[in-house]
């Protein structure tokens, strides 16, 4: 269809990396490479401070536990290295079920939070209604309010519900843990943007076509609004991940704490099983660095909405 | 001396050659116009003038001095931007005064350069807006301020890149005449860079058309119009372009089209370096061509009203001319069909196979 | 959702049309508003609620104490010694994050071969949480097995010191953030300015200061507000590291309402929260005002 077509050529989010103007100063040829070789050295030296206390994590996971403990405990390479070092922390630590479990919360979150934002950015981009403004104002509201503010009431709403207590069981804690998040006002906000963006003429095309709601926002809004939805859900999946707060809040029983509420956990180990609290952190890491990595392009753009004018 | 000279000069971003081997030679006080379409390598020559890419191979001077080593700022050379480029946290009269303050320019007592700010903003009709930020200025007054800038240091060289395309039409016109003005005022050497025919032929003491990082052809407007060197410079100067029309040598001066035979007319036809049986692409302009008469023949596509004339687009052969025609008034209805008498002084032949000009 | 109804508000929209499209509207907007009303303005009134009463252990009866709870909470020890821990966590931590944000980004942007690879390296902070950053600062600060546990002006002995040993992992940890947002300013800058400044005989440190600062001084703005509010949030990397320090020197104001979670001291809990809540908004408010002057605005 040519309203189709249309959608999947325009991309008006599309991050633009540039680089910047040759800083020229166009000395002699060896002069040049000098000053090339000194940002080589600047840059490899601060990339080396950065990647530093990840070395030394890495590091520690690998190490035999009770050989280090010989050494002292602080150490600046490897003591007795091999991956059995990891596996083994991997299943001392227990580490799969909270890896697993927070992967599920946080897909629970991002993908309602993905819907709840979808439909209520429809609303807010292509529909009028009466307090229209209001309303929004409201969700913008909504992010003035930290986590400080919400945490004890909503810890008593769940005590009031019977879900957060000395036995909650894991539907509860699912619950608890999921609830409060499925919709957030970043998101309505982002996708909003996007959905802004779709030309007036592709709505009207649509309309003169006789699209239905449901079928616009799957075929045009959507579409056009791809990469800035792929921040979103980055972003969300970053934020809903990473929660420290809340978890350590409303779950009570150590069966279903989260990959991150684990690292507590772990971190008052014996001294002679100093490797898990390690491999635990890298085993925490992982399905970030990989969306990271998967999903590189957008992310400059999730972080930056809000701070970069025009 | 403010001359600048491109010595072989070429360009290399990677695999891609923006600049080949350019030899040109602009010469002091000069208005040069560097003229060809997008992506043509023209911006990136004047670029190298000012420092602000690198030359990949050949020598760049000014005046005298080689300088491919040179930072810009130790060039004495001016730049207009196309977006203007002004300073927008910077007020007007800091942004005009903002190359005076830097330790290329020499140390200027306080009040000289408050004197020559002064005197770059009453030159251009800044006074009213010294105090106001760029953000607070329309597009012709923005422009205006990089003008100033750009005078304000007394450069050996103003290098300007497409400073009409952000204006709308009525101001375009107007501040091409300004500039004129102000290049004869200043006498420097001007270095303009432009994709618009117009603004080349109606600016410019020489030409130079570049096309794909080559030079084409350099020369006085007038020149370039009337004897273009090649088929790029024939359909890239002059509006409408010339027409264009594949042929065949004959005989001395005489071209057998699908329009039917050209007579070249004159003596000196013999002299042309053709031989019997060469493919040669023949051209004309719209205004040496009138309708009746004997010579080519061609059918009738569409007649555009202009007021003052009309352009008749005629079907000759496999192409479609233009024909300028006074006549207003004389019916042509599309389907007829016409003959087009030539001005046989004014055709111009060009190889078929390189469209290099073939010279009487 | 109807199937006739369209995208456009065009023209053709009777009153009939207008209604449908406004119970459209609501029912999409339902599940957010819901989830919205349930947990953040429903505490909201929990908060101010909660922090003007006063429970008993079992949470079953609570009675009125009015703002007597807020202001000696507010006004007590523990609130003021919190606040303190905040405030220099704060000072420690915001204006080098966006000192070394500044720093990153201005070494990565510039045409080399590879800078993408250092890009990459710079921005690769952003994937540690809370938690883990403290985790891996635990190698380098900690008492016991971290490098630097020598190191006096890290120690855990004292409380200054041992937030300043947090204030790394934190700093650590925003680098990447920093990082991406001052490069996105930078890459925002545009191209011709640049060159002009280069023209006009700007060296590197002139320019840094004088064009290069001035133009993304907004994207500066915004990172020590983002950094500002985060620091008042500060708890998960105290915990993980110092479990609150030497004798509760490192404690937090959050980390304080998180020991005040049962029901006898949710009022005083409540109370800190608003507490926290206004002087974070406060500090926030006069960041934005006081800096905002100085900050460029592009046209």
């Amino acid at each position: 269809m040519a309203i189709e077509s249309a959608v999947t050529h325009t991309d008006p989010m599309a991050p633009d990396r540039k680089l910047p103007p040759e800083a020229a100063s166009p000395e002699r040829s060896h002069r040049s490479a000098l000053r090339k070789a000194g940002w080589y050295v600047l840059l490899s030296a601060l990339s080396l401070v950065v990647l530093f206390p990840l070395y030394m994590t890495i590091v520690r996971a690998i190490s035999n536990p009770s050989k280090a403990l010989l050494t002292g405990g602080a150490h600046l390479t490897p003591i007795d290295a091999e991956w059995d070092s990891f596996t083994r922390a991997f299943n001392e630590g227990n580490l799969g079920r909270p890896l697993l479990w927070s992967l599920a919360v946080t897909l629970v979150i991002v993908g309602g939070q993905l819907l709840t934002s979808l439909f209520a950015a429809y609303a807010f981009a292509f529909l009028d209604f009466p307090f229209k403004r209001v309303l929004f104002g409201v969700v913008v509201a909504t992010l003035l309010l930290p986590i400080e503010v919400t945490l004890v009431t909503n810890v008593e709403t769940f005590q009031d519900w019977g879900w957060i207590q000395p036995n909650q069981n894991g539907g509860q804690a699912f619950g608890a843990l999921t609830l409060p998040f499925l919709a957030t006002a970043i998101g309505i906000f982002l996708i909003r943007q996007g959905f802004l963006s779709v030309p007036r003429d592709l709505r009207d095309a649509a309309a003169l076509d006789g699209y239905g709601h449901l079928r616009f926002l799957w075929r045009v809004a959507i579409p056009v609004s791809r990469p800035i939805i792929a921040s979103f859900v980055l972003i969300s999946f970053l934020g809903a991940y990473n929660q420290y707060v809340w978890p350590s809040a409303s779950v009570r029983t150590q069966m279903y704490n989260t990959i991150q509420l684990t690292l507590r956990a772990v971190t008052g180990q014996r001294l002679d099983q100093l490797n898990i609290p390690f491999a635990a952190a890298i085993v925490a890491s992982i399905p970030v660095l990989v969306l990271l990595i998967a999903f590189q392009r957008h992310l400059v753009r999730g972080l930056t909405a809000g701070a970069v004018k025009g | 001396m403010s001359s600048v000279t491109f010595n072989h000069v070429t360009k290399r971003f990677g695999a891609t050659t923006a600049v080949d081997s350019l030899d040109l030679e602009v010469l002091d006080g000069e208005f040069m116009v560097l003229l060809g379409p997008s992506g043509c390598g023209k911006s990136t020559a004047l670029r190298m003038i000012a420092g602000l890419d690198e030359v990949t191979e050949g020598e760049i001077r000014i005046g005298d001095d080689v300088v491919n080593d040179v930072a810009p700022q130790h060039r004495d050379v001016s730049m207009v931007f196309q977006s203007y480029a002004l300073y927008p946290h910077m007020t007007v009269r800091k942004n005009i005064e903002s190359p005076l303050t830097t330790r290329a320019a020499g140390n200027l007592g306080s009040d000289e350069r408050a004197e020559r700010v002064r005197s770059a903003a009453a030159m251009l009709d800044l006074e009213p807006y010294l105090d106001r930020k760029p953000g607070a200025l329309s597009g012709g007054q923005r422009q205006r301020v990089a003008l100033a800038r750009a005078i304000v240091r007394r450069p050996r060289v103003f290098l300007m890149d497409e400073p009409l395309s952000n204006l709308d039409a009525k101001l375009r016109t107007q501040t091409r005449l300004e500039l004129v003005e102000m290049w004869r005022r200043l006498g420097t050497t001007f270095i303009y860079v432009t994709h618009d025919q117009v603004e080349a032929m109606t600016m410019g003491s020489r030409i130079a058309v570049i096309a794909e990082g080559r030079l084409q052809q350099v020369g006085p407007p007038q020149e370039v119009y009337d004897r273009p060197a090649n088929t790029f410079v024939a359909a890239f100067i002059g509006s409408p372009p010339m027409n264009m029309l594949e042929g065949k040598v004959m005989g001395p001066g005489e071209i057998e089209t699908a329009a039917g035979p050209l007579q070249l007319g004159t003596p000196a036809s013999a002299t042309l370096p053709v031989a019997v049986g060469d493919a040669v692409t023949v051209g004309i302009r719209p205004e040496h061509l009138h309708l009746g008469g004997a010579g080519l023949g061609g059918t009738v596509v569409n007649v555009e009203m202009l007021g003052h004339e009309r352009h008749v687009i005629v079907s000759v052969g496999e192409a479609i001319w233009t024909i300028r025609d006074a006549a207003t008034d004389v019916d042509l209805s599309p389907g007829s069909e016409v003959t087009l008498g030539v001005d046989a002084q004014r055709v111009h032949l060009f190889s078929a196979d390189d469209g290099r000009r073939l010279e009487r | 959702m109807t199937a006739v109804a369209g995208p456009t508000a065009t023209a053709g929209r009777g009153s009939g049309r207008r209604v449908r499209e406004a119970i459209a509207a609501y029912l999409l907007l339902a599940p957010s508003f819901v989830v919205f009303a349930l947990f953040f303005f429903w505490p909201l009134w929990g908060l101010i609620h909660n922090a003007l009463h006063q429970k008993n252990i079992q949470g079953t009866a609570e009675k009125w104490v009015g703002s007597k709870q807020l202001v000696d909470t507010l006004t007590g020890e523990e609130f003021r010694q919190g606040l303190g821990v905040n405030v220099k966590f704060l000072v420690l931590t915001v204006p080098i994050g966006v000192v070394l944000g500044v720093l990153l980004a201005m070494s990565a942007h510039r045409r080399l071969r590879g800078i993408k690879i250092f890009q990459t390296i710079f921005s690769s902070t952003v994937a540690s949480s809370v938690a883990v950053s403290a985790v891996v600062f635990l190698t380098i600060v900690n008492p016991e097995i971290g490098i630097f546990r020598d190191v006096g002006w890290l120690s855990f002995d004292r409380p200054f010191s041992a937030l300043t040993a947090v204030s790394l992992s934190s700093i650590w940890r925003n680098l990447g953030l920093t990082f991406v947002i001052v490069l996105a300013g930078l890459q925002a800058v545009p191209d011709e300015v640049v060159e002009a400044s280069l023209l006009d005989g700007y060296g590197p440190v002139r320019r840094f200061f004088r064009i290069t600062i001035p133009l993304i001084s907004p994207t500066l703005l915004f990172l020590a507000v983002v950094l500002t509010v985060d620091a008042f949030q500060a708890y998960a990397q105290m915990e993980l590291l110092t479990g609150g320090g030497p004798a509760g020197g490192t404690e937090t104001i959050l980390f304080k309402i998180t020991r005040l979670l049962q029901p006898k001291d949710v009022g005083e809990g409540s109370s800190m929260a608003l507490g926290l809540f206004v002087i974070t908004g406060l500090v926030a408010a006069a960041q934005f005002g006081v800096l905002n002057r100085r900050v460029h605005y592009g046209d």
